[in-house]
């Protein structure tokens, strides 16, 4: 109801633009001006998006007790690499980043696995209960996830399973929870219902078995979809704070965590770490832009 | 997608030393990790939380029932409504302004036309990949009342000074602020996912029936982007009534609490107070209101598709 | 790891489904609203505790070690105070050189949250000893009242040796369940320059009303520099540092809502009169105060002993320019003592190695060496009195001004009231800031006292005082 209106109003608006008559072809002076005023609106608005990191990136390069003065330090200064040593000195950074890379990678690849599997089953298959098994995994999208830390946690102790195994502490703990993924179970469905029956038809009746199809012909046409669902997988996972901090397993951002919450704070130590971690996404995010974002939203345009 | 070359190897093959699957059994076989997963890590949790909320802590620190005690309190319980109240603003203000400039922001970039391209989406895309810890920190030292470089800026050009951490509405302010921030470039990446899959010869067939740009946006571009408006407004709407970061790490709830939001009260609740069985019954309280929510969305947004 | 939750249109199907299979306990079946929270219990008197005794600063048993004890013990602290454990583990292993110690070095907040999620899960996945702030044990104690181990038979030789204040907060029901750590006698940090520009005398300021004199001539003198600068809506320390001064806090000894005494309206009129004289500045959090500080924005600043660690560390450049008094009195040689934060170290129920670790904790804490130790590096003020003994106390610090003023603490610490904290120290809190920052938005101190207090008992379903 709430967002509703805006919805409406926007097709209210269809109507009353059909009346303007005011506009005229591409190259007159008005278009020329409405073009430099997008160019400004846009780079106002990058300018926006950055400045916080530029201010973080910067601040990286500063003693802590630099960072806080005022009027800001704006340039880059010299301590760079005296905070990475003493991140590596007083959190391990260097091993809370090997954690996070192999932890981040393996789940990944692992849940896109899942993901795939399941989405493809639920797009082109019938089966009985798919309905149903379907919703219920979006339906768990609505519960706040602080809720389900206590119970979670418990399994994941010795006297929590049934198995008496003890996980806390181990890379396990980190990424079993979130492996199946509703939201990626929900982007790879959609994107697979546009796959043409035909295709895979041709593929059964020249013998190829159902998880061979699915390996060598699904996948292969998926890849912008994968991409699209690696980046935002990779994405969750790699700033994910609470659960590694509550499993015990030391991650860039446990790491950072570690570093606040006294009443002597590293400000260049958690400013140095933070902008660590955002280059790893950020190249990730270069480089598959495109796939990435043409996978993004997977056909459920037609959903 | 028309040309195959894997299919001729395909063919015959048995590459994978698995037993071949049956039309019929292939896609239980498909679901089950997802599914065996999904009963241990979320179905379990969820159940578990549920049976919480009916229950509350005795003086001996056990578990004991309650039954329906926990959600006559938070009937009752006036910062519920008040951090509710504050989470419903940011859905009816912020999500609206959020999503019609990732709308802007998508056409513009998706123009053939328009000069560094890829730059301006990795930017705008760039806030939402960051984890908000750091961001927050800095935030607080732009925002200062004294010294803060946004309100020497402000004073620079002859404004007034903001109260931005003291002023509640301000604090509101500054909170939707930083939302949108966040979160626009990431609906901007899906508006622009939909627009690609727009056909480009249905806007080449407009424009030689003569319509203008505007035109062409309202009459081809939104009706088609509409599951896609309604997706990412579902989206934002169960986002945004469980939003907790910027409530936390930012204003800290705000003076007075004019930012707490429900999903920060549920933390405090749960890890400040570790009264889980009270902040359960915060959640499910939550859930019932998403669930309204997003029928009521369903239903209009299939109308208007009809 | 449930970032990635994204919902679809399908998801509404299920909802559906889900909403008419009852799945989420309609509540609006319970047609009357309640008026006041139900579950709170009434156990505010656990946090009353003991009647403090005077301490006796002489005591305090000699630890002998034990090279037959063995285990590993993981201990959970904090930044400063996490490295100041760890630099005890030298020492300590003299005494007990098979017990192996490690001290992760975790977040604070981080600390409670893995906390509390361990006692709700039953005590599993937590460490063999943890850090608490003395004033969160009685939420954990009265939540998880056997979630850490009884040291009554252990400690209870101790009482007399440390800050009474302070061993009250450690007792729960009458059981010893943590051993306290630091204290935080308060103090006011100033600049002696600024003051002297002003000509102002600061050992001549006796009362808050002479201090609130003594700000106007600072500031008059320092264009640009405001007196104080304290975070308006989010930390309340001054207003509970003016309740501890008068004995009063948050709650009364027997658990019900103090926040409309006449002890709180003195104190938030006091904060509202330097505000009046424009004595104050707004800062946003933590980094904010320590910004203000740096930066020659504030004269002064009102908190804990440990905030001398804060200065040296962020402002180094600042050397020799600051001194400490104790806090004005609300008359004329009335109380100037208070404190303001400090931790304990509690064990919890489920280590195997008790022995070890409450070897370590006595090491640390009831030892002078262990305690003075961290002292010296980190600036950490023991609970335990007889550590006040070495001549480090009464050796004039370079940083402030070349005075003593670690003498200036230990004083305070036999005059420190106990303050109550209860396990609803959270909501209290929460109540304390909202009601700072009304009263700093204009509202009437009483008025935004008696609001505060409603909100309270509406969260807690505590009885008003009066």
């Amino acid at each position: 109801m709430l967002n509703q209106p805006k919805v409406k109003s926007l097709g209210r608006s269809t109507a009353k633009r059909e009346s303007v008559n005011g506009y005229v072809g591409e190259q007159s002076a008005g278009y020329r001006i409405s073009r430099i005023l997008m160019y400004l609106f846009l780079v106002v608005g990058a300018v926006i998006s950055l400045f916080p990191f530029y201010y973080m990136f910067s601040a990286a390069t500063h003693v802590s007790s630099e960072v806080l003065a005022l009027p800001p330090n704006l340039l880059p200064s010299t301590a760079l690499f005296d905070n990475i040593n003493k991140l590596i000195k007083d959190v391990q950074f260097d091993k809370a980043f090997y954690n996070s890379t192999l932890i981040a990678v393996i789940f990944t690849i692992t849940s896109v696995m899942i993901s795939s599997l399941a989405g493809y089953a639920f797009a082109k298959f019938r089966f009985k209960g798919s309905g149903l098994i379907f919703g219920a995994f979006l339906a768990t999208l609505m519960i706040p996830a602080q809720v389900t830390y206590v119970p979670l946690f418990k399994l994941m102790t010795a006297d929590g399973n049934p198995f008496g195994i003890n996980l806390l502490g181990n890379y396990l703990a980190v990424i079993l929870p979130g492996l199946a993924s509703p939201f990626g179970i929900f982007l790879m469905r959609q994107g697979m219902r546009n796959l043409p029956d035909e295709l895979l038809e041709a593929a059964r009746i020249d013998g190829s078995g159902e998880f061979e199809t699915f390996w060598r012909i699904v996948l292969p046409v998926m890849r912008p979809t994968l991409a699209a669902l690696a980046v935002f997988t990779f994405m969750s996972q790699w700033n994910s704070f609470f659960w590694p901090l509550v499993v015990q397993v030391q991650t860039i951002p446990t790491a950072i965590g570690a570093l606040s919450g006294s009443s002597i704070i590293d400000y260049g130590g958690i400013m140095t770490g933070t902008s660590l971690s955002v280059l790893p996404i950020l190249v990730v995010f270069l480089f598959m832009q495109r796939e990435f974002i043409s996978g993004a939203l997977a056909g459920s345009v037609k959903g | 997608m028309q040309r195959n070359p894997a299919m001729e190897q395909a063919s015959g093959e048995r590459r994978f030393g698995l037993p071949r699957l049956s039309r019929k059994v292939a896609p239980y076989v498909f679901i089950s990790p997802a599914v065996i997963l999904f009963l241990l890590f979320m179905v379990y949790p969820i159940i578990y939380s549920f049976i919480l909320s009916f229950q509350k802590q005795n003086e001996e620190g056990d578990l004991v029932w309650s039954g329906l005690a926990n959600y006559q309190r938070l009937l009752g319980d006036s910062k519920f409504f008040q951090a509710l109240g504050n989470t419903v603003l940011i859905l009816i203000v912020q999500v609206p302004i959020q999503l019609t400039l990732a709308m802007l922001l998508a056409v513009w970039l998706n123009s053939k036309f328009l000069r560094f391209r890829g730059f301006f989406r990795a930017v705008y895309f760039l806030p939402a990949i960051t984890a908000l810890a750091a961001v927050s920190v800095i935030f607080r030292i732009l925002f200062q009342e004294n010294q803060g470089f946004v309100n020497y800026i402000l004073s620079s050009i002859g404004l007034a000074k903001i109260n931005w951490f003291r002023d509640p509405f301000w604090n509101q302010v500054l909170l939707l602020m930083a939302i949108t921030w966040r979160w626009t470039g990431y609906n901007m990446v899906i508006y622009l996912s939909g627009l690609q899959s727009i056909p480009g010869d249905l806007y080449e067939a407009a424009a030689v029936d003569g319509a203008t740009r505007s035109q062409q946006f309202f009459r081809l571009t939104l009706p088609l982007m509409r599951p896609v408006i309604l997706f990412t407004t579902i989206f934002s709407t169960i986002g945004t009534l469980q939003i907790f970061d910027e409530s936390y790490l930012l204003t800290q709830g705000g003076p007075n609490d004019a930012t707490l939001t429900v999903g920060f009260y549920l933390y405090r609740t749960a890890f400040r107070q570790a009264n889980f069985p009270y902040a359960s019954t915060i959640a499910y309280g939550l859930l019932i209101l998403i669930v309204i929510l997003s029928i009521i969305q369903f239903r209009l947004g299939e109308k208007e598709t009809q | 790891m449930h970032n990635m939750r994204k919902p679809g249109l399908f998801a509404l199907l299920t909802l559906v489904v889900s909403l008419v299979l009852g799945a989420c306990g309609d509540p609006t079946a319970t047609t009357s609203p309640a008026t006041t929270a139900a579950s709170a219990a009434t156990t505010a008197a656990a946090a009353a505790g003991a009647a403090t005794t005077a301490a006796a600063a002489s005591g305090g048993a000699a630890v002998t070690g034990n090279a037959n004890l063995k285990g590993d013990i993981t201990v959970w602290g904090w930044n400063v105070a996490a490295k100041s454990l760890q630099a005890n583990i030298e020492g300590f292993n003299k005494l007990y050189p098979n017990v192996k110690v490690t001290v992760p070095d975790i977040g604070r907040l981080d600390v409670y949250d893995k906390l509390t999620t361990g006692l709700a899960a039953g005590g599993s996945g937590l460490p063999d000893v943890v850090q608490v702030e003395s004033e969160r044990m009685d939420v954990y104690t009265s939540k998880f009242p056997e979630g850490f181990a009884d040291l009554t038979d252990r400690a209870s030789k101790y009482e007399s040796s440390f800050d009474p204040s302070k061993w009250a907060q450690s007792k729960s029901k009458g059981k010893i369940r943590s051993i306290p750590w630091d204290s935080g006698p308060t103090g006011i940090f100033y600049r002696a320059d600024m003051f002297e520009k002003a000509a102002v005398d600061a050992s001549k300021i006796e009362t808050w009303d002479d201090w609130i004199e003594a700000g106007k001539k600072v500031q008059a003198a320092n264009p640009g520099v405001k007196f104080a600068a304290i975070d308006f809506t989010k930390d309340d320390a001054l207003f509970r540092m003016l309740l501890n001064q008068q004995g009063a806090y948050y709650f009364t000894q027997d658990g019900k809502i103090n926040f409309n005494s006449p002890e709180a309206v003195k104190a938030m009129t006091i904060i509202k009169k330097m505000n009046d004289a424009g004595l104050l500045t707004n800062v946003q959090g933590w980094d904010g105060v320590v910004g203000a500080m740096k930066n020659g924005q504030a004269a002064t600043q009102l908190f804990g002993v440990w905030w001398s660690g804060t200065i040296q560390d962020s402002s180094p450049e600042s050397k020799g320019k600051w001194d400490v008094i104790q806090m004005p009195a609300l008359d004329k040689g009335g109380n100037r003592s208070a404190n303001l934060g400090g931790s304990t170290l509690a064990i919890p129920k489920t280590t195997k190695n008790l022995d070890a670790a409450w070897a370590f904790v006595e090491y640390c804490l009831a030892t002078k060496e262990g305690q003075n130790t961290m002292l010296k590096k980190f600036g950490i003020w023991p609970s335990y009195i007889p550590a006040y003994d070495d001549p480090f106390y009464s050796a004039p610090q370079a940083f402030f001004n070349n005075k003593p003023i670690w003498q200036l603490f230990a004083k305070e610490i036999p005059q420190i009231k106990p303050a109550y904290y209860t396990k609803d120290y959270d909501q209290a809190l929460n109540a304390g800031n909202n009601a700072q920052a009304d009263v700093l938005n204009g509202m009437d101190p009483a008025k935004a006292l008696e609001k505060a207090a409603n909100d309270l008992k509406n969260q807690t379903g505590r009885e008003l005082a009066k």
